[in-house]
């Protein structure tokens, strides 16, 4: 982030949407006044806070003060304007970034792909023809356009590092209570996570520090104090035990996916594979918690106007509605056993590797995927590498690596940094040691927009 | 391991399942909408089983954990949004 003043950065930031977005697709909204008006108090006071004059924008399941929260739908245009910024908004603005927008979704958050009927397909920045991934495909594409230098988004299943994989940019779910959740539209309780993206490890951390902070009004956030993880970014990996994830991470990959992890564990001179037990059965548990608790949620518009749901989305909801109560809690006891045997292999391992998706970004409108030797559905199968660690709650950081697709040479492959839960500084420091060596990187995208 | 499911809905017990449930939960499955929701039940029902047929302790707690809610919680304070960290609320 540069160090010019806060109307200047934020009116470049608002140059660019408008010069891209006709092909991006990333923006819902975007609050060109607000903003203004904002960064000109911020450039008045001098202010030297540490994300001072940042432009920022946000997945639209936040709630933004003026604004109806959409979660990517057509049916949440009928509610209420928001009265408040939701709090992690607030906590970024405390930090004197300024809110530029609200971005594109899979609706209700169920879906890796935000192909959006409703508002159309957010497109890949490194190449419009493809996904940006989802759910929040609006976040990481708005971060690799160059629109904005920071994003947050949501991560029930992989909704974070499924985009930052296939649009080349960082993304970082934090453990699960973390951050607090107030103001946003929930998607399924007992898995939703938030957290942000950006083009740099030390952006990334200090947004991640600055999101931190206690919310009594948040009744899934841990009482954690906060911790700093900017000071501890320089520090190495000397100390860290990392180990390459198999099994299942490897079985689920494309050669590409498992190229980008070769690279990373070949930069990090690491040769040891770790196995975690029964992650077929974690990633069921995570689907089955899923289908069933977002259907409940959405049961009473389900009966009314089923007909105005995402067309790609709602015939999942329909059956999740449907689900026999047993596979439910069976399924939240499954992810509790799971747990308890991951925490175990932490005790010798500190961060370990993974691919983010199973592939690159594929084009617009695929409907099905080979996989580990299987033809499976496309959309339902992006988050097959990310289910089982969010399943999990566990910190996972999404590093872009290039050029591991030989059918793809220009996109980009995000490979996990995961750790023990609130070890997030393990994942932050292993990032930016990778990002020094120039491994990954995540660079503006070129975009061929026709305003330019 | 994830089973490829097979998209031509024919299984007669699972439409009947879904018949079932519909009706138990007053929701009116549109004829367009049926055939999806049979997809998306079949592959649901493929996955049961990596959960079901796991052997669990009768005491494996489940994940989800109840948080009571106190009086004082239930007034929780507004973020004063001032930039500084946020003190440490009641839980």
């Amino acid at each position: 982030m540069t160090t010019t003043g806060a109307v200047a950065r934020v009116r470049s930031s608002l140059e660019r949407i408008a010069a891209t977005d006709t092909t991006v697709n990333a923006f819902t909204a975007v609050l060109a006044e607000r903003a203004l008006a904002r960064a000109a108090a911020i450039d008045a006071a001098g202010d030297a806070r540490p994300l001072a004059g940042v432009p920022f924008a946000v997945k639209n399941l936040f709630d933004v003060e003026g604004l109806s929260t959409l979660a990517g739908s057509k049916i949440e245009r009928d509610a209420p304007a928001a009265t408040a910024d939701a709090f992690l908004i607030r906590r970024l603005e405390a930090a004197g970034a300024v809110l530029v927008g609200a971005l594109n979704m899979d609706e209700y958050a169920y879906g890796f792909t935000t192909e959006n009927s409703h508002h159309g397909p957010t497109r890949n920045p490194h190449d419009p023809t493809r996904i940006a991934g989802g759910s929040s495909g609006g976040s990481a594409a708005a971060v690799a356009a160059g629109q904005v230098p920071l994003a947050l988004g949501s991560d029930t299943n992989g909704s974070i590092r499924v985009p930052a994989s296939l649009c080349g940019v960082y993304g970082l779910k934090p453990t699960f209570g973390r951050l607090s959740r107030r103001g946003t539209y929930p998607f399924v309780a007992s898995l939703d996570h938030l957290g942000p993206f950006a083009r740099s490890v030390g952006d990334l951390a200090r947004a991640y520090d600055a999101l931190q902070g206690l919310d009594p009004g948040d009744p899934a956030q841990a009482p954690r104090a906060p911790e700093a993880t900017v000071p501890l970014l320089s520090r190495g990996v000397d100390d860290l035990r990392i180990g390459v994830l198999g099994g299942w991470f490897a079985e689920m990959a494309q050669p590409a996916a498992r190229a980008a992890v070769d690279a990373v564990a070949r930069a990090l001179s690491v040769d040891r594979e770790v196995q975690w037990p029964e992650v077929a059965r974690a990633r069921a548990a995570a689907f089955i918690i899923t289908n069933a608790e977002g259907a409940a949620l959405h049961l009473p518009d389900l009966k009314r106007r089923a007909d105005d749901f995402e067309p790609l989305s709602r015939d999942r909801f329909l059956a999740g509605a449907l689900l026999p109560a047993a596979w439910v809690q069976q399924a939240q006891r499954l992810r509790h056993w799971f747990a308890t045997r991951v925490a175990e292999q932490f005790e010798t391992v500190d961060v370990v590797l993974a691919p983010a998706t199973p592939c690159t970004a594929p084009t617009i409108g695929t409907e099905w995927l080979e996989i580990g030797g299987q033809r499976l559905p496309a959309r339902a199968s992006m988050g097959l590498l990310t289910q089982p660690v969010s399943a999990i709650g566990l910190p996972s950081l999404s590093v872009p690596v290039w050029g591991t697709d030989p059918a793809a040479p220009h996109l980009p492959l995000g490979v996990q940094l995961i750790a023990a839960p609130w070890r997030e500084d393990a994942c932050l420091r292993v990032a930016h040691a990778l990002e020094a060596t120039g491994l990954t990187r995540a660079p503006v995208a070129a975009i061929g927009d026709a305003s330019r | 391991m994830s089973a490829a499911i097979d998209p031509s809905p024919t299984d007669a017990s699972l439409e009947r399942v879904v018949d079932a449930q519909c009706a138990l939960l007053g929701l009116e499955l549109a004829p367009a909408h049926r055939p999806g929701v049979l997809v998306y039940t079949r592959l649901v029902a493929a996955m049961a089983p990596l959960v079901m047929d796991f052997p669990l302790s009768s005491r494996t707690e489940p994940a989800n954990v109840f948080v009571p809610v106190s009086p004082a919680r239930r007034r929780a304070p507004e973020d004063t949004g001032t930039g500084a960290p946020l003190a440490d609320g009641p839980r």
